[in-house]
């Protein structure tokens, strides 16, 4: 049962609404069968793409083509789309088996063969045993999962996802998220999924779509958005940073930044002249060494202010002169108060 | 001691119904018992008993039955079907409307309830009258060589009650359509229904306890209505409120008056019970 999916192309969105730029420009290429995720905070315009794309709203200028055909202007209900609203949107006076069976009415299948493939969707989504229920009578988890089967069952060529776990509990999401990246997989559907939670993100995709304000700042793998971010935003958005800002010096023996009264190792900076703008450089938690015997050389000098336990996994917060760094470690026995030694090495932040 | 917990907010509740209670009692059920009473009495017996005469006497004559009974009844019927109609189309246009436009669209049509029925059935007696508005119109684009006779006939009072009983409808079916998500409508879009198909299958569907709840009230003020029938009837039209009315100043014949008045009553619940019955049978099952 596998649906070929289509790739989607945006070209040059623009929204505008009541004299704001909800969108800005937004170009994008999503490939056949890739999970690419949208992410950005409340109000950035990733739910507009969203609507934009299964045909809910329409753009002030720009191309939506799905596949090879332009769908700019066709509206929701002729275009080949599935999508998944965060609040579930089960229609309440149908059962479980009704909502997903209505799509598949709408084009004209029998009975029988609707009944037959609604059944054969919920027992993708392991719920065919509660196809006669209401959407009153099922859980959060429960009736999301209907959605998902109502969405995928009309075989669209794009899944469309609108933050479809925010409204459910956390223990929850991680089974969810599960569930939907391996039937997107085995669907092979091209899939947007938009959300606010990075780690979500991280863990789902294949690619990321870090957007701010109606534009796109960086579309990458969620490898590379964590280890070579384009710009601070980027940075501090998607996982934990230490940032730092500054004039690097090159000598011989490397090049440093000065910050805190010490220099900080600049790893493989680019090529460019001594002066102009302020650069910034930033280091994750977790690439932090912490050096407990104080008489070693390298690293720069602390003391342990906060300590916070996360059970995998213990978060430092060291100061250093005018600044907090955060540390990230499996080492949890140091206590508040104990000087140590941090080594690390800044990347620069180049966009 | 948890009998004493049980016992205090019970009794204080009953202390606080029972001013309901006396007001219902006293001015609802006291005199419906005495009107019922009234109604087995007869108007020419000269001692206190009790007979069915009253009722024989309107089930006899065709044209209480057929004349008076079924004309109201069918108009009440047509008038709540158009106001329900009527109702349905505005609550719906306004509930697509911006927040505050919405908010200026019910303060307009609560204004029409502020004025006195009277009052307002008068001014359709001006609009609808020989020299009125409407005739003016039609005189003057041609339509009609001269004025119609549009007042004191059924169309009249028809009229006089869809422009009574559409203001409760659109209130009550408005609280009802601004309650569906509109959510529930483009998920219905987003699977291949167009926007007629999403009406029809999912919008219309969860309006139906609106369209029972409104219906039942439209069904109860028209047949009840008293001050339409009158002023704009004439006296031709005739209507189970106006006749119990005139049998008992008029004519000075109470008891038969009586039964006029608990008929409608009967009557009035036949109707709304078909009516809720019709609604849930026809549109409240499965269809798997």
């Amino acid at each position: 049962m596998a649906t070929p999916g289509k790739p989607i192309s945006i070209k040059n969105l623009v929204k505008r609404f009541a004299s704001t730029e909800v969108l800005q420009g937004v170009n994008l290429e999503v490939k056949t069968g890739e999970f690419i995720s949208i992410l950005g905070p409340s109000g950035c315009g990733k739910s507009t793409i969203l609507r934009i794309v299964a045909g809910l709203d329409f753009a002030t200028s720009g191309e939506v083509l799905i596949g090879t055909k332009a769908v700019t202007h066709l509206p929701a209900w002729e275009r080949e789309i599935g999508l998944v609203f965060q609040n579930f949107a089960l229609w309440p006076h149908m059962t479980a088996l009704e909502n997903v069976a209505f799509g598949l009415e709408l084009r004209k299948l029998s009975k029988d063969e609707c009944r037959r493939r609604a059944l054969e969707a919920l027992r993708l989504v392991q719920l065919e045993h509660l196809a006669s229920r209401y959407p009153s009578q099922l859980s959060g988890g429960q009736q999301q999962r209907v959605a998902i089967a109502r969405a995928t069952v009309i075989n669209p060529s794009v899944l469309l996802l609108d933050e479809p776990l925010s409204a459910l509990d956390k223990s929850l999401r991680k089974d969810m998220q599960l569930e939907i990246k391996s039937i997107q997989q085995k669907l092979g559907i091209t899939t947007i999924f938009v959300t606010h939670d990075q780690e979500e993100a991280m863990s789902l995709s294949d690619r990321i779509v870090v957007m701010r304000a109606g534009k796109i700042v960086q579309i990458d793998t969620p490898e590379r958005l964590y280890s070579n971010p384009v710009d601070r935003y980027v940075a501090q958005f998607v996982g934990e940073t230490n940032l730092f800002s500054g004039h690097s010096v090159t000598t011989p023996e490397g090049t440093f930044l000065f910050a805190d009264g010490h220099p900080h190792r600049v790893s493989s900076p680019r090529e460019r002249v001594n002066g102009g703008d302020e650069s910034h450089y930033f280091v994750r938690p977790e690439w932090i060494r912490i050096e407990r015997d104080l008489s070693v050389d390298s690293g720069v000098l602390g003391t342990i202010e906060r300590k916070v336990f996360l059970g995998a996994a213990v978060d430092y917060y060291v100061r250093v002169g005018e600044r907090l760094i955060h540390v990230n470690t499996v080492d949890g026995s140091i206590n508040v108060g104990g000087q140590v030694r941090l080594q690390f090495v800044l990347q620069e932040i180049e966009g | 001691m948890s009998a004493v917990a049980h016992s205090q907010p019970s009794r204080s509740a009953a202390l606080l119904v029972l001013p309901a209670y006396v007001v219902l009692t006293l001015c609802f059920f006291i005199p419906l018992i005495w009107i019922g009473v009234q109604s087995l009495t007869d108007a020419r017996a000269t001692e206190f008993t009790l007979s069915l005469s009253n009722y024989a006497r309107f089930f006899s004559d065709s044209h209480y039955v057929a004349g008076l009974l079924w004309r109201t009844v069918w108009l009440s019927c047509a008038a709540t079907l158009l106001s329900l109609i009527i109702g349905y189309a505005g609550a719906y246009f306004v509930t697509r409307l911006g927040e505050r436009t919405q908010s200026t669209m019910l303060f307009l049509v609560m204004c029409p309830l502020w004025v006195n029925l009277v009052v307002r059935t008068l001014s359709l007696m001006v609009i609808l009258g020989r020299d009125g508005v409407v005739n003016g119109f039609l005189v003057a684009t041609g339509i009609v060589p001269k004025p119609i006779q549009l007042l004191y006939n059924d169309w009249a009072v028809l009229f006089g009650m869809v422009q009574m009983s559409t203001p409760f409808v659109f209130l009550t079916l408005y609280g009802v359509l601004k309650q569906i998500p509109n959510e529930l409508t483009s998920a219905a879009l987003t699977v291949g229904a167009t926007p007629l198909r999403a009406f029809a299958r999912v919008f219309l569907p969860l309006s139906i306890p609106g369209l029972i709840a409104a219906g039942v009230l439209a069904l109860g003020i028209n047949m009840e209505s008293f001050v339409v029938p009158i002023l704009l009837g004439g006296g031709r039209v005739t209507f189970m409120s106006v006749a119990a009315y005139e049998m008992a100043t008029v004519s000075n014949n109470l008891p038969f008056a009586a039964a006029i008045g608990m008929i409608l009553l009967a009557t009035t619940f036949l109707a709304i019970f078909l009516y809720q019955w019709a609604m849930k049978k026809v549109f409240l099952s499965s269809h798997y």
